[in-house]
């Protein structure tokens, strides 16, 4: 069942899953263990769908592949002189294989939100996955700080530090520092949790 | 001779663009979310366009063939996610 834990992790290596009408955001996340690639296309301000890639192994080196279709939402904004606050409602469904059974149905559904200034960046998630035989709860948490801040069209730089944590499975729960960058409209993500497991991530608005 | 002609080619310059309008937009704190601004008013042919955060304002000029409205304005930041807090034309 790790393979399904590990389906929704790079969900928090995302900044907003619903960018401007007419967008279009690209992603990849590489781990050792893990290869997510996505496209996503936002048809208004408020509502967003795509289609996922995954790859995915096991502690036995059992392979896993996930196609997803995926609907996001915008609920609401709040849009203040120096600050914004979001909360979005996300949902899934697509196919699930492991080399053994295929066509399996999985699905998502979760809630995420945050509220940042152009200083310092505050987030949320909590995502329910479930299959025929697997049915758990994430909840992902996220503070960040740039310490410089930047013209609009100048680099990024954000330190970050995340947490994960998931109840059902009983794992303990995961810190994760890393460094976010962003020029214009591509970002980067580099990570290294406590226990050593790293992480690259890329995203690109279109 | 050079100064006239740099005189001309400004006079041309200046009566190209008709107006410079200047936009407050509120929760503009990161900026490759804002990018998707700049996408939109670009896709009306604006000049000048830049995005201030520090004062959070965008402003652009319109040349005097371009008619932008208020409501088409407050439109396009909307579909970008933003709030429009006033807008001021020159």
């Amino acid at each position: 069942m790790k393979w399904l834990v590990l389906v929704f992790f790079p969900l928090i290596a995302w900044s907003h899953p619903v960018i401007y009408q007419g967008g279009t955001m690209l992603s990849n996340m590489n781990m050792d263990d893990m290869t997510e690639a996505g496209v996503f296309y936002s048809f208004t301000h408020k509502w967003a769908f795509g289609a996922e890639y995954w790859r995915l192994q096991d502690d036995t080196g059992a392979e896993q592949e996930l196609q997803l279709a995926r609907l996001n939402h915008l609920a609401w904004r709040y849009n203040g002189p120096a600050s914004q606050a979001n909360l979005y409602l996300v949902s899934g469904i697509g196919r699930a294989e492991d080399g053994v059974n295929e066509n399996r149905l999985g699905w998502l559904g979760g809630l995420e939100t945050d509220w940042e200034t152009r200083e310092y960046f505050v987030s949320g998630k909590y995502l329910h996955l479930a299959s025929p035989d697997f049915d758990t709860g994430l909840w992902i948490g996220r503070v960040g700080y740039s310490p410089i801040i930047a013209d609009f069209n100048s680099l990024q730089a954000w330190v970050m530090l995340q947490a994960l944590h998931d109840p059902v499975t009983a794992r303990e729960t995961k810190i994760t520092p890393l460094l976010r960058l962003f020029y214009r409209n591509v970002l980067w993500e580099m990570g290294s949790s406590t226990k050593g497991d790293m992480f690259f991530n890329w995203m690109i608005h279109i | 001779m050079k100064g006239l002609l740099l005189s001309a080619a400004l006079l041309v310059s200046m009566s190209a663009f008709a107006e410079t309008v200047t936009v407050g937009v509120n929760g503009m704190v990161c900026s490759m979310c804002a990018q998707g601004i700049t996408k939109k008013l670009k896709a009306l042919q604006v000049e000048q366009l830049v995005v201030d955060l520090d004062n959070k304002v965008v402003s652009f000029s319109t040349p005097d063939s371009l008619k932008v409205t208020d409501d088409k304005i407050k439109e396009l930041i909307k579909d970008a996610g933003y709030a429009v807090t006033d807008i001021t034309r020159k």
